[in-house]
């Protein structure tokens, strides 16, 4: 039986007046992977955010294997969207996936062998390997992306949290990113993926999450599909 | 020979080019390191902010019968934790407040100046800076304030780029961006009130902005910017020194000068390369 990997019960989360995500409740387990569906502004960044314990909520429960979501295990990684991201810092490749090994060395200490090689390994797992040197403004979106990724499995994490991973990605890129998905997935990891790409999310998540602030629907994404919950929802994604 | 001597080494016969000499290559390498963050994080009126607000507790030092950098460091420190801290608490933009804090502890430092009339402290020396001036304590407070700023930016390189590059993924991956962002300000206020010695308040933008942008604009990395701009700040003061001496101009504008002309150069060669 797979354990749990996320547990969300009553979250409410307000913003001054303004209610972000109200009396929201699901519950993921190990090796599932997640498709968050809902318009803008439906609270799926803030799901996000509550998740990795960077945003205070005012009731509810949220546990990451059953601790409190406090965004210290490092359980979780995020793969941020395009907007969030300072491309006037020249970075290379290497140097991003790096980033993942950052929060288990010390200060003044250069990385640790162990911990470049995990780097190493987790670029050639996303099949970026040649590219290492390359500046990250140089690649295409679908590589920055998998770049991204790459970081998240340098970093250990068992949780990933992909905001709007397919948004300006070709096709034969989301293609290519999927299948890094399905590996990740196979291999236990959770994925939760926000996107507005509907058919991304039939076509490859095993669950649905469809957020309006709060949750129209959770489960099984063919049942999802079949019961019209995502169509009636499309309609404003 | 003689000509070649008489240009590079007869300034260094007297010993307040010497200390003005070391007080501008410390500040030339100390600006442009942080300036790179500076640049590539937005933070230009923020550096001119800070080195425009720090006026009344160099004036509050002076009163006290202190060094200046003694009222200013601390000036510095105070008002980047509170700007921080004003941003993040209200909601304000980030330059509304610096607006705000850097037009009224200015005009402040400005009404306190008559106060210290008696010691030799005029908003022109504080403007244009007075590197010329730098005494022996000033070559040793700059030289220690630079240690400590290059020993945490090493220290630190990886976090800050994190933070730099993806704030919110730095978080999640349980940095602690928050006090990395106060840490990297306090940093740019120590930065900032230790080049007012050299460049003056107007110019002290000049070493910590340009050397990096021209930097950024040839390097392929942020440690290769961070390297070259250094060099470009050393160079910039070193050659805007020369030219002060030689051509009689104050020597903060010199070292603007030299400063815009290195960008100008890296923008032709980064013009070429495309």
């Amino acid at each position: 039986m797979a354990s749990v990997s996320i547990a969300v019960r009553d979250l409410t989360v307000a913003y001054g007046d303004t209610t972000a995500l109200e009396r929201v409740s699901f519950q993921i387990d190990s090796g599932q992977m997640v498709g968050v569906l809902g318009p803008n502004g439906a609270g799926k960044s803030t799901l996000f955010e509550v998740l990795a314990g960077l945003q205070p909520f005012a009731c509810g429960e949220v546990l990451i294997h059953g601790q409190p979501a406090s965004g210290k295990s490092g359980a979780l990684a995020y793969v941020p969207q395009k907007e969030r991201i300072n491309w006037r810092v020249p970075l290379s490749v290497i140097q991003v996936v790096m980033q993942g090994r950052i929060r288990g060395h010390r200060w003044l200490r250069r990385l640790r062998p162990a911990d470049i090689e995990i780097a190493e390994q987790a670029l050639r797992q996303a099949g970026l390997w040649s590219h290492r040197g390359e500046p990250m403004v140089s690649l295409s979106r679908g590589q920055q992306q998998r770049v991204f990724l790459a970081r998240s499995l340098a970093q250990g994490a068992d949780i990933l949290l992909l905001d709007e991973t397919f948004s300006g990605v070709d096709i034969r890129a989301k293609e290519s990113l999927m299948e890094i998905l399905h590996t990740l997935r196979d291999q236990g990891r959770t994925i939760l993926l926000a996107s507005h790409a509907v058919d991304q999310v039939e076509k490859n998540c095993d669950c649905c999450l469809c957020l309006n602030r709060g949750v129209v629907g959770f489960g099984r994404t063919r049942d999802l599909v079949e019961s019209g919950v995502i169509r009636n929802l499309v309609g404003t994604v | 020979m003689e000509i070649l001597q008489s240009w590079l080494i007869a300034p260094f016969t007297y010993g307040f080019m010497v200390r003005a000499l070391a007080v501008s290559v410390l500040v030339g390498v100390m600006c442009p390191l942080l300036g790179t963050h500076v640049v590539t994080r937005d933070l230009g009126f923020m550096s001119d902010a800070l080195a425009h607000s720090v006026l009344p507790g160099v004036v509050a030092a002076v009163l006290a019968g202190l060094h200046p950098l003694w009222g200013a460091v601390p000036m510095a420190i105070i008002l980047a934790l509170l700007l921080g801290w004003l941003v993040h608490s209200t909601g304000l933009s980030a330059d509304t407040t610096i607006g705000i804090l850097f037009a009224g502890l200015f005009a402040l430092g400005v009404a306190l100046l008559p106060l210290v009339r008696h010691v030799r402290l005029n908003l022109e020396d504080l403007l244009l800076g007075q590197v010329l001036g730098a005494s022996r304590v000033d070559v040793v407070m700059t030289a220690i304030l630079t240690a400590v700023v290059t020993a945490v930016l090493y220290g630190l390189h990886s976090r800050l780029l994190f933070v730099n590059f993806d704030p919110l993924g730095a978080k999640v991956a349980g940095l602690s961006a928050t006090r990395l962002d106060y840490l990297f300000l306090v940093l740019l206020a120590v930065a900032t009130v230790t080049a007012l010695q050299a460049v003056g308040i107007i110019l002290v933008i000049s070493l910590l902005i340009t050397p990096a942008a021209a930097a950024l604009l040839v390097a392929r990395t942020f440690e290769h910017a961070m390297i070259l701009s250094a060099g470009f700040g050393v160079s910039a003061a070193v050659v805007g020194l020369y030219a002060s001496y030689h051509l009689n101009v104050a020597s903060g504008p010199a070292m603007a000068l030299v400063a815009t002309a290195i960008f100008a150069v890296a923008y032709a060669v980064a013009a070429a390369r495309r």
